[in-house]
């Protein structure tokens, strides 16, 4: 085979094996190794600006990073000492990525590179360079992408004990309150004289009027985060949920213990804000709700019969949740075909990343 | 007085405890064994045998491995255990077993090559690997052992074999009978280790160009599946018709040859093919992206690769006279030599060891790495001469 041919081959070769390499660190080992195979050499290394990226022919631990450093510096026409094999001369050829790395490459024996050989490390280098760079592109999109979600899961996280805090101090202090004031308008009511029907009747407009208020309190702080959440759990959280659900439910829980309260908490919504929107806007007549635990992931599914054509990008609710669910890890798939219901499928992390 | 070295094997037909004490103790000809190599066939009743050779060397270390033929200088081509002792003040060896090796074969080859003592007065030393070449690509194994050693060690060794069934293989080491291990001993010694490398094939026709591989499968070949581009390019008649038998008979005589910078091809043995998605199976990584010809030999070149290989395996010991000599003979290359080719070529050992003792076995696959960093070979003989 004529030498050009061959080169075109292994520079071939060296790209399918270098390219499919899912880090920095592998493709630096693969190319290193995969060039000593091509080029029939002893020693490959890939010395960056702080020390040594990778290398193969030397013991292990034991390369000569300064020595290194030091041909790599002066280039083709020096000579690396290689234990047990002697003096070999050096080839550098210098990469663009990563910045301020070569390649150096020795071959036992005083021959040096053959002009084709030092073309197909060029190649070879170049292969390594493009590879690692968009390796360090991924990576960094892949870290952004991880800080995102955390910083989502946090900001989600931070929400929800701000409302479980206001929760907790409209359900201990201004609801008990208020709970004291229609005791006490009990008490005056008992205490208004026989002929006072005026006084009376004024007194229980007033208790009317405070348990309406209290009333209305206990749905707001429901609102903001459901106290049984905290205290019992996901399964009687939902069963309360539903039980306040302006459309008929079908629920079927499965056994679920106690869960991350993110979690709990966005599993929670999801069905609340399913239930909400098939009572006002799908006006469903039944909606089936059905939870359960299976490998290692919370599965929700609701479906309504109601009239469909639900669009996310219509409204914040959906979106929200799906920030909340993917916040977590989890996904969120909403199914709904004008006039033939909406199914709404969530999956979560049972352990929270 | 200069430190002192030996060499001898041990070979006895029969089976059994009876036949591994006679092998042994016609090997142990001195009482300061540093090592004991044996080849044996996988019908033989292995425990037995390791626990006859044992008893009789007196906890001397043990490596060795199942085969598909066994070499020894008298008598070629006989089944037979055959024991190979090296001893002396002049050698330091250490031997080392990594276990269920297919999981990590690049971590097996690390974890053995630990074993190849760090001498200073010593300074020739090699690797000794026999390995479980149906575990997966033999080349991940010398990256690792090369890895941990550098350019300074040689590699060497083989692939056990089961006489061709394909189905599983033994590695022995000390009491124990292994299979999926790599066993190893590291060498040290103060005379020079000679390794040589040839297998004598040429290639058939154009190159085909490797369109989709993985690891040690071949799928296409010139965008056509493999197994059929293989077949038309060897002008097979009713390719449909071919059994798994007959691609056997075929591939042994017919493997795939990758180019290499310097020497010859380096040659991929087919172990078999699914008939289904029409792939190719090698006993080797079979890059994407790579040229492949199909190979032929006779019986003609592959003695002369036999007198190569010895000639470039000796001419590492100087004027130096070898102790002995270890081949490690693809059983592939039985294929294109009869019975007759194969008591030539071990006579043609015998005549190069010049009376030394030789020792080997027929195997799957072939280990040896000399220079660069690619060292595992298919349908080769490789020598190893103790200086």
């Amino acid at each position: 085979m004529p030498v050009s041919a061959w080169s075109t081959q292994q520079l071939a070769e060296f790209l399918a094996t270098v390219s499919a390499c899912e880090t920095e660190a592998s493709a630096a080992l693969a190319a290193v190794e995969r060039a000593a195979e091509a080029l029939d050499v002893e020693v490959v290394a890939l010395v960056g600006e702080e020390g040594l990226v990778a290398s193969v022919g030397y013991p292990q631990d034991a390369a000569p990073v300064s020595e290194l450093r030091s041909v790599a510096l002066g280039g083709t026409g020096c000579e690396l000492w290689i234990p047990g094999v002697g003096s070999c001369p050096a080839t550098c050829v210098p990469l663009d990525h990563p910045p301020g790395a070569t390649m150096v490459v020795a071959r036992a024996g005083s021959d040096g590179m053959n002009p084709e050989e030092a073309g197909l490390l060029h190649g070879m280098a170049r292969v390594t360079s493009m590879t690692m760079r968009m390796l360090r592109v991924v990576d960094d999109e892949r870290a952004a992408r991880e800080q995102l979600t955390a910083s989502r899961a946090r900001i989600v996280a931070t929400a929800d004990d701000v409302r479980r805090r206001i929760e907790r101090d409209l359900h201990d202090g201004i609801q008990q309150r208020l709970v004291a004031l229609a005791l006490g308008l009990r008490g005056l009511a008992e205490a208004v004289p026989a002929d006072g029907r005026e006084l009376r009747a004024l007194v229980s407009d007033l208790q009317t009027g405070l348990d309406a208020v209290i009333e209305e309190l206990r749905e707001i702080a429901r609102g903001v985060h459901p106290g049984i959440l905290s205290k019992g759990g996901l399964g009687p959280a939902l069963k309360a949920l539903t039980r306040h659900s302006a459309a008929p439910v079908q629920l079927d829980v499965g056994a679920l213990g106690r869960l991350p309260p993110p979690v709990e908490v966005a599993a929670y919504y999801a069905v609340s804000e399913a239930l909400t929107n098939a009572a006002k806007h799908a006006n469903a007549s039944v909606v089936r709700v059905d939870v359960r635990l299976d490998g290692g992931r919370l599965h929700i599914a609701v479906r309504d019969d109601g009239a469909g054509g639900a669009d996310p990008a219509r409204g914040s609710g959906i979106v929200g949740l799906i920030d909340r669910v993917e916040a977590v890890g989890g996904t969120l798939e909403l199914t709904s075909p004008s006039g033939a219901g909406t199914a709404m499928a969530v999956e979560l992390p049972a352990v929270v990343r | 007085m200069p430190p002192s070295r030996w060499f001898a094997v041990g070979s006895a037909e029969g089976c059994g405890r009876e036949a591994g004490a006679r092998a042994a103790d016609e090997a142990l000809v001195r009482g300061d064994a540093k090592l004991l190599v044996v080849f044996c066939s996988h019908a033989q009743d292995l425990q037995a045998v390791v626990r006859a050779i044992r008893d009789r060397s007196d906890g001397v270390p043990l490596i060795g491995c199942t085969t598909a033929g066994e070499i020894a200088a008298s008598a070629p081509g006989q089944p037979r255990i055959v024991v190979s002792a090296l001893g002396g003040d002049g050698f330091e060896i250490e031997t080392a077993v990594a276990t269920t090796a297919s999981a990590d074969l690049r971590a097996a080859g690390a974890r053995v090559a630990r074993c190849v003592p760090a001498s200073a007065g010593r300074p020739h030393r090699a690797l000794l690997l026999l390995t479980d070449g149906l575990a997966g690509d033999q080349q991940e194994i010398v990256r690792g052992a090369y890895g941990v050693l550098g350019a300074g060690v040689p590699l060497v060794g083989g692939c056990a074999g089961d006489d061709l069934r394909m189905t599983r293989t033994f590695q022995l080491y000390d009491d124990h009978v292994l299979t999926d291990a790599v066993v190893a001993a590291g060498i040290a010694s103060d005379a020079p280790i000679g390794i040589g490398v040839r297998h004598g094939w040429r290639r058939v026709g154009e190159p085909m160009l490797v369109t989709s591989s993985g690891g040690n499968r071949v799928y296409t070949l010139n965008d056509r599946p493999a197994l059929d581009a293989y077949l038309e390019h060897l002008q097979v008649a009713e390719p449909d018709r071919l059994t798994e038998e007959g691609l056997t008979r075929l591939a042994l005589t017919h493997p795939l040859g990758l180019s290499r910078p310097y020497g010859e091809e380096q040659v991929r043995f087919i172990g078999g093919a699914d008939f289904g998605d029409r792939s190719l199976s090698c006993i080797a990584e079979v890059p994407q992206a790579a040229l492949v010809w199909i190979m032929e030999g006779d019986a003609d070149s592959v003695l002369d690769a036999t007198d190569a290989a010895c000639g470039d395996s000796l001419s590492a010991l100087g004027d130096r006279p070898p102790l002995g000599i270890l081949a490690f003979d693809c059983i592939a290359r039985r294929g294109v030599l009869d019975d007759a080719g194969v008591e030539t070529e071990i006579h043609r050992l015998a005549a190069s060891a010049d009376g030394a003792p030789v020792a080997g076995f027929y195997t799957y696959g072939e280990i040896a790495r000399t220079r660069g960093m690619r060292g595992f070979h298919n349908q080769t003989l490789v020598v190893l001469s103790i200086g």
